[in-house]
């Protein structure tokens, strides 16, 4: 009868071999961190660095204050021309249909566009950023860039684009004029 | 009507064969013969104003398109143009919304094509006006 596999091992602590792994381990933490901070930097609604006082909402709270809007509720807004409509979604899928009036700010190029956005917008307008309602991340990673830079009234369409068109509310094609 | 792409359904099948369970998969890539855009016509306005929508209609298929007007449902509410942009390609109808008392309406263009492939497009046409004292005086 063959004996199962058994095999006990005790660990010795070799100087000279622990020395390395430590080093290695830390070289493996730096290069997690710098990796970290080029990802953040790069990504267009990355974490600031800087604290930003009291005066301007952080990514954590704008989260737990209620951004989410129904369409229901949007729609009154919308017909009174009360809010500003954001499509976060691609150029491409914008151009083909997007909510009546709606302005492209797609979340990959956020940061270019974003400046000519905030001479045209009043901090405290209503804007309503939606993207194509599956899983709202790029309308809702908008909406904290937009509360980061310190516009006051902003608000995620709940199950945006998908739920607009589903209720037969206005669009149109192309480039908004 | 304007999906064009990449299709896969699969269904599981159960049964007692004692390979178990088995899967049929369909891949598919669907081309659409015509692109309406925006997919339908929706008016939001005040009472008495006259809001324009203009709608594209674009041949996906390499023949010429020919449009033909068919039933309209919204006689006397909407009036509409078909223009030709690009011969056989492109099309662009104009929908005007005419005054008329605050509500809603429902309704449709049916445009008959040449293409055997979508011989019939029935475009939705959707009006909601409201009063002008609702916006506050705006």
């Amino acid at each position: 009868m063959p004996q199962p596999f058994e095999k006990k091992t005790r660990l010795h602590l070799n100087p000279g071999k622990v020395l390395p792994m430590l080093g290695q381990s830390l070289a493996i933490l730096l290069l997690a961190g710098a990796l970290a901070t080029a990802v953040n930097l790069w990504r267009p609604a990355g974490l600031s660095f800087h604290y930003q006082g009291d005066q301007e909402p952080r990514a954590s709270e704008a989260s737990e204050k209620s951004v989410w809007i129904e369409v229901e509720a949007a729609e009154p807004l919308f017909a009174l021309k009360k809010a500003v409509f954001i499509d976060a979604r691609p150029p491409g899928l914008y151009e083909q249909e997007h909510i009546s009036g709606a302005i492209n700010l797609p979340l990959d190029s956020f940061e270019t566009s974003l400046e000519k956005m905030n001479h045209k917008i009043p901090m405290e307008t209503m804007i309503i950023v939606y993207c194509d309602g599956k899983a709202s991340e790029r309308s809702s990673a908008l909406a904290k860039a937009l509360l980061l830079r310190g516009h006051r009234n902003v608000k995620v369409l709940e199950k945006g684009w998908d739920m607009w068109v589903a209720q037969e509310l206005p669009i149109e094609a192309g480039h908004h004029s | 009507m304007n999906y064009e792409g990449r299709l896969v359904k699969s269904a599981r099948v159960y049964s007692n064969d004692p390979g178990g369970m088995t899967v049929l998969s369909l891949r598919a890539f669907v081309a659409s013969p015509i692109f309406v855009r925006p997919r339908y016509a929706s008016f939001y306005g005040f009472e008495k104003a006259e809001p324009i929508l203009p709608l594209t209609i674009e041949a996906g298929l390499e023949k010429a398109l020919s449009l033909e007007p068919g039933d309209f449902s919204l006689e006397g509410r909407v009036a509409y143009t078909i223009q030709e942009v690009k011969k056989g390609r492109l099309f662009r109808i104009v929908f005007r919304a005419l005054p008329g008392a605050p509500g809603t309406f429902r309704g449709y263009l049916n445009l008959k094509t040449n293409y055997p492939e979508k011989p019939l497009l029935n475009i939705k046409i959707i009006g909601r006006f409201i009063q002008k004292d609702e916006s506050g005086g705006g």
